[in-house]
């Protein structure tokens, strides 16, 4: 059977996103607390490949590189019809950014075995840098789609995708493998039924380590990434209050020339 | 002892609430303007699990319990406790049918009711109440092939909904001399049945309610539930064990849904330029507002846990019943304090708490029914 491999990342649920904060020092993320859900983009990305299963019974395999205790929410895509998922869950994979994360999904892509068909989300809600997509394709000798707005096929082998150019859509027609870069407009994710829940249970989730995926030490986690958090600053927002008085013909060359210097006119 | 929730039990109230927040909530505006059931739901209720929580695999459902029954009609009901109730009375139907039906009864009837292809309906009451089964004037009696049936019931919820009705009727008297009564299963085509009317209530808007009428209506013989003179126990046990629970989870969906509603209004209402949630009259009453949804939930959980380990509650089913219905009300209530005048206005939903929180109260047995059964248990107990 043609499989689909299915790139997902638990990330922490949007709806709790004003209890989240960045550690001042290190740059990362505080999510201790924060429960975490499927990042919205990945289910169009799993629909996309549950529709291929359901029309011409294609295997679905879920890849993820994620901590441990976010097992719990990978299961949820077995729950929504996925046939299982790969994960690599190890410390010496934590502070990856998009290039080692990328390294790293597409050693689990290789080890879900013969990719027909890679699917993403186009981004990740919490990290919105679009990298992922184009990198591992690179990374597995693929071509790639980003900001996909539409799959389709007749026969399942070949597929006709729309990119969105934000100027003008582009559908490119392909056979073989390619990595896709899904958007929320692709298609509208399924929902998880009783009986997925009931199935999921007994699908295999397997979770392999950095060595266990023959992962080069110097490609991962935060070694293996060459952007770095440097520094953080809130934007500082400020009201600047100015009251200008004189004639009126006076005061208007001065508000033009003040607004000129600020740039706004 | 442990009060951790399984995984699957997490998941699937992630679940139920994504597709109520999905396909349930944009429902509510018609239900509350037109009083009017929207029969598509039915299917996707069906499609998504919920009408099977209580039907085993075997029958088309997926067997997940009552603990898992308990959260999926507290998820519909935080977004819509009108189809709470319908869901409810729904497995009302559904569990005496699996629990006391041949196996013929099974095959025919729990398929089309764990899909959702139609609702179910469990009937007992009638004009003359329905915490007296005892007075049921509803009669049955054998004639060939058939039950003839004559009476009437009324506030049946899902009434104009079904296909399939569970009712009971007197059939005769005990060896004491007492009536004695059967369950039956009723199909709408049915010689001599009629729908009477249908009742505009005050909540749960948009839930079918109403009356069944017999009129010499011919009850194929094989349709009879459960053994002759076995009724009022199936009615009972289906009332103690499904129905109870069932308006508890409504409760408790009610009590929650007045917690995030109350919380949300606080923290915008800017009053004196802050928000009102920073005053502790509100706050005391946002806290109280949360113990009694927490309390209504956790012992509407112990009981349904129990019934899944096939344990006797009929106690604790009355007593979540009791609490959590009681419990929405005061919630419901609060939440509309905190909303001031705006609790008044149709676009906020706390009104609407308010006033299915009220209609919840009586169904499935007032709280001085409940009562009765908690005061002789703690007579008898303590």
């Amino acid at each position: 059977m043609p499989q689909a491999v299915v790139c997902v990342k638990p990330i922490p649920d949007p709806k709790e996103w004003d209890r989240l904060s960045l550690d001042p020092e290190t740059g990362v993320l505080k999510r201790a607390g924060i429960s975490t859900v499927i990042n919205p983009l990945d289910k169009n990305a799993l629909e996309a490949a549950l529709q291929l299963k359901d029309r011409f019974g294609w295997t679905v395999t879920v890849v993820s590189m994620a901590p441990p205790d976010t097992q719990k929410t990978l299961r949820e895509a077995l729950a929504m019809g996925a046939d299982k998922v790969l994960m690599a869950s190890d410390r010496a994979l934590g502070g990856a950014a998009t290039l080692a994360t990328a390294y790293t999904l597409a050693a689990l892509v290789r080890k879900a075995g013969d990719a027909d068909m890679v699917f993403c989300g186009n981004m990740s809600l919490d990290g919105s840098t679009n990298q992922v997509v184009p990198q591992l394709a690179e990374f597995l000798g693929l071509p790639h789609a980003s900001h996909v707005v539409g799959v389709e096929t007749e026969d399942g082998s070949t597929f006709r995708v729309t990119v969105d150019l934000k100027d003008a859509l582009l559908t490119l027609q392909h056979s073989g493998p390619m990595v896709l870069g899904l958007t929320k407009e692709a298609n509208d994710p399924r929902l998880v039924s009783v009986m997925g829940i009931i199935s999921a249970q007994s699908k295999p989730l397997e979770v392999f380590s950095a060595q266990d995926l023959d992962l080069d030490p110097e490609k991962i986690g935060q070694k293996g990434s060459p952007t770095i958090v440097s520094g953080l600053f809130m934007p500082e927002i400020k009201r600047r209050r100015e009251i200008l008085s004189g004639e009126p013909e006076e005061v208007v060359d001065r508000l033009i020339d003040g607004l000129r210097e600020m740039g706004v006119l | 002892m442990d009060f951790q929730l399984s995984e699957q039990h997490e998941m699937l109230r992630k679940a139920i609430r994504e597709f109520a927040e999905k396909e349930i909530a944009p429902l509510v505006e018609k239900m509350e303007e037109t009083g009017e059931f929207p029969l598509e739901i039915r299917q996707k209720m069906g499609a998504v699990g919920l009408c099977g929580l209580v039907t085993s695999p075997e029958y088309g459902g997926n067997g997940m319990g009552f603990l898992a029954r308990a959260i999926g009609i507290e998820e519909v009901s935080r977004v819509c406790a009108g189809l709470g109730i319908a869901l409810q009375v729904h497995h009302m139907c559904c569990w005496p049918l699996e629990t006391w039906g041949t196996e013929e009864q099974k095959k025919k009837y729990l398929p089309r009711l764990a899909s959702g292809e139609t609702f179910g309906v469990c009937s007992i009451t009638e004009p003359s109440g329905g915490s007296d089964p005892m007075g049921m004037q509803t009669e049955a009696r054998l004639e060939g092939d058939y039950w003839i049936v004559n009476g009437r019931k009324c506030f049946a919820t899902n009434s104009h909904v079904s296909d399939i009705m569970i009712i009971v009727a007197k059939t005769g008297t005990d060896p004491k001399g007492r009536p004695a009564f059967s369950a039956f299963i009723v199909e709408p085509d049915f010689e001599g049945f009629s729908l009477g009317r249908e009742e505009k209530k005050m909540g749960f808007k948009g839930a079918s309610s109403g009356e069944l009428v017999f009129n010499d209506c011919k009850v194929p013989k094989e349709n009879l539930l459960g053994k002759e003179g076995e009724g009022l126990k199936i009615a009972l046990a289906t009332v103690n064990r499904v129905g109870r629970p069932g308006m508890a989870s409504i409760g408790v969906g009610i009590c929650y849904a007045s917690l995030e509603e109350a919380s949300k209004f606080a923290k915008e209402r800017v009053l004196g330029g802050k928000p009102i949630a920073n005053l502790q009259a509100i706050q005391f009453m946002l806290a109280d507002m949360f113990a009694l949804a927490e309390a209504a939930r956790i012992l509407n959980y112990r009981a349904n846990w129990m019934m899944d380990q096939g344990m006797n509650c009929d106690t604790e089913m009355t007593l979540a019943k009791y609490v959590a219905t009681e419990n929405a009300f005061q919630c419901a209530r609060l939440a509309c304090e905190i909303h001031g005048g705006y609790s008044c206005i149709s676009e906020y939903a706390v009104q609407r708490f308010l006033r299915d929180a009220w209609v919840a109260i009586p169904s499935g047995g007032t709280s001085q029914i409940a009562k009765i059964v908690l005061g002789r248990h703690v007579t008898k107990n303590f």
